[in-house]
């Protein structure tokens, strides 16, 4: 640092704690923005109802394949049993990524869904008949 | 003297003037800009991830298609579905989850011209307004070819309220 000039010296200090205040600010403004994106909550939501229009979308008989990696990961973060993320009452699906909450939607296809969830997000839901057993 | 350098933070800069007698300092001002874009970004981000999905849409298409392929059985009109048994015949389930004010009253479908109704018919007095609070509502029709090779137009009408899951 040079400090030739007792002004100079002053305009170095402020510019210096102005950038850092700058640059803590855009760094709470992404935290924020990172925590609000990838919170429980809205995935739950987006999950419930992916799997309710799907349900809706489906004859018995057809397989679904999807990824739900980051549905996992938040589970394992939240120390959610990954197998209870998805599970189904007559034809409502609930996704239930944490212990104080979860998301129900209902779907008006009458038929079984059956779900199956891997530890690496690979999901797998098959649409079967309700008489079937 | 001192009581006017306790206040230089409530001027426009608090740091002294450069020796150029600039004003390039953090100043109040500054640091209420930064609220207003702070505040400006939370309240977006929150209005963002607060606004719930609106499927809706999606599900009045699929219920009328799901209609539609169970009024069409190996190409012909089906003969079998009525008031009585529509919901068995179709494969259909009105109920939905217990959740605010909702008793099983969040579908109402109608088809003419078998005079088939089913649901909640007070849904269809929102249709005519658009406006996201009321149900979604849509009309499809199509021609189907009876045993007797006769055409017969089938009009669908479908309204899906949910609107506490749906809007804010």
């Amino acid at each position: 640092m040079i400090k030739n000039k007792r002004g100079e010296e002053e305009l170095l200090t402020e510019n210096v704690i102005f950038i850092m205040l700058n640059l803590a600010f855009l760094a709470i403004m992404i935290a924020f923005l990172f925590l609000k994106s990838g919170s429980a909550a809205p995935m739950e939501e987006k999950y419930a109802k992916e799997i309710a229009l799907m349900i809706d979308a489906a004859r018995p008989g057809m397989e679904i394949s999807f990824d739900m990696k980051d549905a996992v990961e938040k589970a394992q973060k939240e120390k959610w049993d990954f197998n209870k993320i998805v599970f189904f009452r007559e034809n409502i699906v609930t996704v239930k990524l944490r212990d104080d909450g979860a998301y129900s939607y209902s779907f008006f296809n009458d038929v079984k869904p059956v779900f199956d969830l891997n530890d690496k997000g690979e999901a797998t839901l098959t649409v079967r008949d309700k008489s079937y057993e | 003297m001192n009581k006017k350098k306790n206040l230089r933070f409530f001027c426009p800069s608090f740091f002294p003037k450069t020796r150029q007698g600039g004003d390039r300092t953090v100043s109040m001002y500054w640091f209420a800009i930064l609220v207003i874009v702070a505040g400006g970004i939370v309240y977006m981000a929150a209005v963002f991830y607060g606004t719930p999905y609106d499927i809706r849409e999606i599900e009045g298409n699929l219920l009328i298609n799901k209609i539609a392929d169970c009024l069409v059985k190996d190409n012909y009109f089906n003969d079998e579905v009525s008031q009585d048994n529509f919901f068995v015949v179709c494969n259909l389930s009105f109920a939905t989850e217990k959740f605010s004010k909702w008793n099983n009253d969040q579908y109402y479908i109608e088809i003419q011209p078998l005079n088939i109704k089913q649901g909640n018919a007070e849904l269809t007095s929102f249709c005519s307004a658009d406006l996201d609070k009321n149900p979604f509502c849509i009309t499809r029709g199509f021609y189907v070819l009876t045993n007797d090779s006769e055409e017969r137009f089938i009009d669908i009408q479908v309204a899906v309220r949910k609107t506490e899951k749906n809007t804010k």
